[in-house]
């Protein structure tokens, strides 16, 4: 009995009008694996204003983990699955796993985010991934990925097929919070890269920690 | 769409590509400047320069200088006409070139933008006397190209910050040099930035007083024609009808400046922010140097691994070799739609802790025992009266239920043994019932009875 009652006075925060006002967006948001900066400025100042009680709600009632991350002097929020309770990604429907497409996507943002660190924001346009395609040292790797073939030049046809992997996978890192969008549907790809893109690192964090023995790990397969 | 139709016509006219001229037009005119060639250059001259042109980029093959002339004699050489022949290169050619070397090596790059600004916009002492003097110094005509330079300044500003970007992410992704090398190229890089941020700073400060002045300059046409006397004669409402024009085109003049001004600071402060932002990015350096160039060699070698990994696929790309994909949290969120959806939020009953009413308590229990003890007494006589029925092989049911009374427990028990005893014998055949129509009355009760005697034949009592 006089848990529940503790329990109650917890949550007392979700009537706040500033909490009530935004809720829905906020636990939508977040629950679909947003990634939420300042940028979201609303939705992040509730989240900051009652971290504590937003860590408790998510815990106790979703057992999330509600992470506070810093990079590059940015602050982003999002919610992972606790270390111990790695077993509930065997419920398909609690998480989504990233496409081939989209992780080798993340990477090359996240690389591209350090080739523009010194500027304020980190604006990509389209032409700025064709360069990375045409002239970069992976250059061949990507064109093999994207085209199947490595020529001189590539069709009109080749390039939009090219074009349009990139734009799905930037669509679905906008609602990721990863980047930002600035253009609209028919118009020339343009987005800010966020630092929250360096999730995508904290995601691979512990092949990251022990690199060498990793990739020695993935050439096996190769062998046998 | 394309207004200028004439413009699209020529474009190739106007701006000849690199091997189509374009290259000629450059070497002639360094040639001039160096003295290897005179203002008027013969074809000779030209074919010379197409040969050296096409071996430093190592064309396959020369230009024909008949159709390269044909473009350029449109635009870019003129024939001399007293002496034909001989070719001069015209002032659009030689304006073109300046253009260009200007973007490349922009000639205010070196010059403070404050001094340009205290240069074109300063009001001096008693040197605004009419509105004449004021429209010669500041009209829309006078001041464009002192728009145009400190346009020209910013421009600069912005290619000289933009290149010096360039060269942070070269050292940054340069994987060898200590990290000392490093932030010693940083700070090189960076004095510009500082020395740039200064030269902004007092530039604005210029161009504040500057506006103050304009304003001033400004209110003064409006108290001449604001304090004007109220005019008597024809010829005083001309002379106040051209101070309200003068103040009129005083206003346009200050609109038009501030105008351009507010331009010039949203440039500015763009560039500051920039400016700012990189500041941030070394004191960081400082710091993380070591630990960021290590997570960023990482990150590379881990898209390395990925790009090596993956196969094309109609749908994206495919990995090889196990690479793991990774997984972020994405609850799904059922929607349901109801007909109308309730926001107020209801508040939940709390449970009330009511006391124990012990004097209900004990009553109830009383009861309960009482009917407990009740039902016993009932077994007790039962078994009894079967006993006395096997032992003796008759019994009378008003003796019996007397004896049951005597004893001291209540009618209601003796009533319900001898109901219980009757059901007992009727349902055993060994046990007749005899009822005589005799009414018999229990003595101390107004219960009446046929007189029964329940009877077991003694053969069958074991």
């Amino acid at each position: 009995m006089e848990n529940s009652f503790k329990a109650a006075h917890e949550y007392d925060f979700l009537k706040e009008e500033d909490v009530e006002k935004h809720f829905a967006d906020l636990n939508i948001s977040l629950l679909s694996g947003r990634h939420i900066d300042n940028r979201s400025y609303r939705l992040f100042s509730i989240l900051e204003k009652y971290e504590d009680q937003w860590r408790d709600y998510f815990c106790n009632l979703y057992q999330l983990s509600l992470v506070h991350n810093i990079f590059d002097g940015e602050v982003f929020y999002y919610l992972e699955f606790f270390s111990s309770g790695k077993a509930r990604f065997a419920d398909n429907s609690r998480h989504k796993p990233l496409t081939e497409m989209q992780t080798i996507t993340a990477l090359t943002l996240l690389d591209m985010y350090y080739q523009k660190y010194f500027e304020d924001q980190k604006i990509i346009t389209w032409t700025d991934l064709r360069r990375q395609i045409e002239e970069s040292d992976h250059k061949e790797n990507y064109q093999r990925i994207l085209f199947n073939t490595i020529r001189v030049s590539y069709s009109e046809s080749e390039w939009q097929s090219a074009e349009k992997k990139f734009r799905d996978a930037i669509t679905s890192f906008d609602k990721l919070g990863w980047v930002v969008k600035q253009s609209a549907q028919g118009e020339e790809l343009v987005f800010e890269i966020r630092p929250s893109i360096h999730r995508i690192a904290g995601l691979y964090e512990a092949e990251l920690a022990d690199f060498n023995n990793f990739s020695l790990q993935l050439k096996t397969p190769e062998i046998i | 769409m394309f207004l200028n139709n004439e413009l699209y016509e020529k474009y190739d006219l106007l701006i000849p590509s690199k091997f189509e001229g374009g290259f000629l037009v450059l070497a002639l005119l360094e040639k001039i400047e160096n003295g290897e060639l005179e203002e008027q250059f013969t074809i000779v001259d030209i074919r010379n320069t197409l040969n050296e042109i096409s071996n430093q980029y190592q064309q396959p093959s020369v230009p024909n200088t008949e159709r390269l002339l044909k473009t350029l004699l449109h635009y870019f050489l003129r024939n001399y006409a007293e002496e034909p022949g001989r070719y001069y290169l015209t002032d659009y050619a030689k304006s073109m070139v300046v253009l260009m070397r200007n973007k490349i090596e922009n000639p205010y790059k070196n010059f403070p933008l404050k001094a340009s600004f205290e240069k074109f916009f300063v009001i001096r002492f008693n040197q605004i006397k009419s509105i004449t003097d004021l429209e010669e110094r500041f009209g829309r005509i006078f001041i464009e190209g002192p728009k145009k330079i400190i346009n020209d300044h910013l421009e600069a500003l912005d290619d000289e910050l933009r290149e010096a970007y360039g060269n942070l992410g070269k050292i940054l992704q340069a994987d060898e040099g200590s990290a000392s090398t490093m932030v010693r190229s940083f700070t090189i890089e960076f004095k510009k930035f500082g020395e740039r941020a200064e030269d902004i700073t007092n530039a604005i400060g210029t161009k504040d007083k500057f506006l103050r002045e304009l304003q001033r300059t400004v209110d003064l046409f409006f108290d001449l024609w604001d304090k004007f006397k109220q005019p008597s004669n024809k010829e005083e409402y001309g002379v106040l009808e051209n101070l309200k024009t003068d103040w009129r085109k005083s206003v346009e003049i200050h609109n038009d400046i501030t105008g351009y001004f507010k331009a010039v600071d949203s440039k500015i402060s763009n560039i500051r922010r920039q400016i700012n932002n990189a500041s941030d990015k070394l004191s960081e350096l400082h710091e993380h140097f070591t630990v960021r160039a290590t997570l960023r060699l990482q990150i590379k070698k881990l898209l390395g691994v990925a790009l090596n990994n993956a196969v094309y696929h109609e749908d994206g790309a495919a990995f090889t070799n196990n690479l793991p994909l990774k997984s972020i949290v994405t609850e799904t969120i059922r929607l349901f739609y109801p007909e109308e959806y309730d926001f107020g939020s209801v508040t939940l009953n709390r449970v009330v802790q009511i006391p124990a009413d012990d004097e209900y308590g004990r009553q109830e229990r009383e009861e309960i025992e009482s009917k407990i003890k009740r039902q016993q007494n009932i077994n007790e006589w039962l078994e009894a009266g079967k006993g006395l029925l096997k032992n003796q092989g008759t019994l009378n049911v008003k003796e019996f239920m007397e004896t049951i009374m005597d004893s001291g427990i209540d009618m209601s028990v003796a009533y319900e043994v001898a109901i219980s005893l009757t059901t007992f014998a009727s349902e055993d055949n060994d046990i007749d019932i005899e009822i005589e129509r005799q009414i018999v009355i229990l003595k101390n009760t107004k219960l009446l009875l046929w007189k029964t005697v329940l009877k077991q034949p003694m053969n069958t009592i074991s």
